[in-house]
């Protein structure tokens, strides 16, 4: 891939494979591992995603990344540093919070819909499961936010459709 | 809460000064004699069976068998596991296997007796096409864009599976299995028979 076709994608898809990395880690230091990981497996593959199809290749490629270091880190024993946290505006802590706090599986299948704006139909195709078990998912996601807001009385600045 | 969402993730972007320098260093990686060195090429196969993974799973047993190549590849099962392929400093080379049993997702599955299949978001009762002599088929594309084969196969009681990944060539490069037998035994003869007929090397 020349510098030309590459630097155009870079800069327009760093920031979401950073934001889906930090959503499915929890960490800003993974998460720009995984940014320098998913973009040098673009440089080596061979074939290169389908022009038109590089968004849904980056992501692909950046779950696969940052649940492969969950499952090393798992198997490791390892946990996440206190200090490693981004910086979150003082309003949106408690929903930082609430989100992070989901299961990795609900974390992802929120991020895919809510920021990347996928249908549960492509998020099955990159999670493997079935259309109604990411339903199932986004639907358990809602509501364990919907409660952890609760308890933080922050729902009021919440509401509206989902 | 969607909108909260968004807005909460827009403010949560790479930090500037570490996206620039990695867009230089990355870029640097663009000219051919860069790309040349970068180690996730793929060198050509090497013909060595490397066995990776024995997750135990409710008193049954699931198996991962991969071909080595060079350079660092993942491939990812539909059914859950992942294979890590790569070669070691001094040359050798090797291949990981692992799947964590919870979050195995089974191909088939068991409703009011009988066995559908569920893969690839199929809905489809194959009870009565497969017995432990020989083994129900199915293939499709993966989101990796390969070819992945399924076989199932055994009793109505004891019914196991296997998913094989072939590459671009069509060339079978890794397998996950498990196995509804106590010691998890691969020797069941609609495994040899599907294995055949998909001309498997192991």
């Amino acid at each position: 891939m020349t510098e030309a076709e590459f630097l155009p994608l870079f800069d327009q898809y760093h920031s979401r494979v950073y934001r889906l990395a930090l959503s499915v880690t929890r960490s800003p230091h993974d998460a720009e591992d995984m940014v320098q990981t998913v973009f040098l497996r673009l440089l080596a593959a061979r074939p290169g995603p389908e022009p038109g199809k590089e968004r849904a290749w980056l992501t692909q490629v950046t779950l696969n990344a940052s649940r492969d270091l969950l499952r090393a880190r798992k198997r490791q024993g390892w946990s996440p540093l206190e200090e490693d946290i981004p910086a979150v505006p003082r309003e949106s802590l408690g929903l930082y919070d609430a989100v992070m706090d989901l299961p990795e599986k609900y974390r992802t299948a929120i991020h895919l819909h809510y920021y990347e704006g996928y249908t549960c139909r492509e998020i099955a195709r990159f999670l493997h499961i079935t259309p109604s078990a990411v339903s199932m998912r986004l639907h358990r996601a809602r509501e364990m936010l919907r409660n952890a807001l609760k308890e933080e009385d922050y729902e009021t600045s919440l509401s509206g459709p989902v | 809460m969607k909108q909260a969402y968004r807005d909460l993730f827009d403010c949560l972007g790479m930090p500037e000064d570490r996206a620039r320098t990695l867009r230089e260093n990355l870029a640097h990686r663009c000219s051919p004699e860069e790309q040349e060195v970068i180690p996730m090429k793929k060198t050509g196969r090497i013909h060595k069976s490397a066995a990776a993974l024995a997750a135990v799973l409710a008193a049954l047993a699931l198996s991962v068998t991969a071909l080595a190549y060079g350079g660092q590849i993942v491939h990812h099962f539909m059914t859950g596991g992942v294979v890590t392929q790569g070669v070691d400093e001094d040359g050798t080379p090797w291949a990981e296997g692992f799947s964590d049993p919870d979050e195995t997702l089974a191909p088939i599955e068991s409703r009011e007796g009988r066995w559908y299949l569920t893969i690839d978001g199929q809905n489809e009762d194959i009870s009565d096409r497969f017995t432990e002599e020989v083994p129900y088929i199915y293939r499709c594309t993966g989101s990796d864009g390969l070819e992945h084969a399924f076989l199932i196969g055994g009793s109505r009681d004891q019914v196991g599976w296997a998913e094989f990944i072939f590459d671009e060539n069509g060339q079978p490069t890794a397998g996950a299995s498990y196995f509804a037998t106590p010691d998890g035994s691969d020797g069941a003869p609609w495994f040899a028979v599907g294995k055949e007929e998909l001309d498997l090397p192991w």
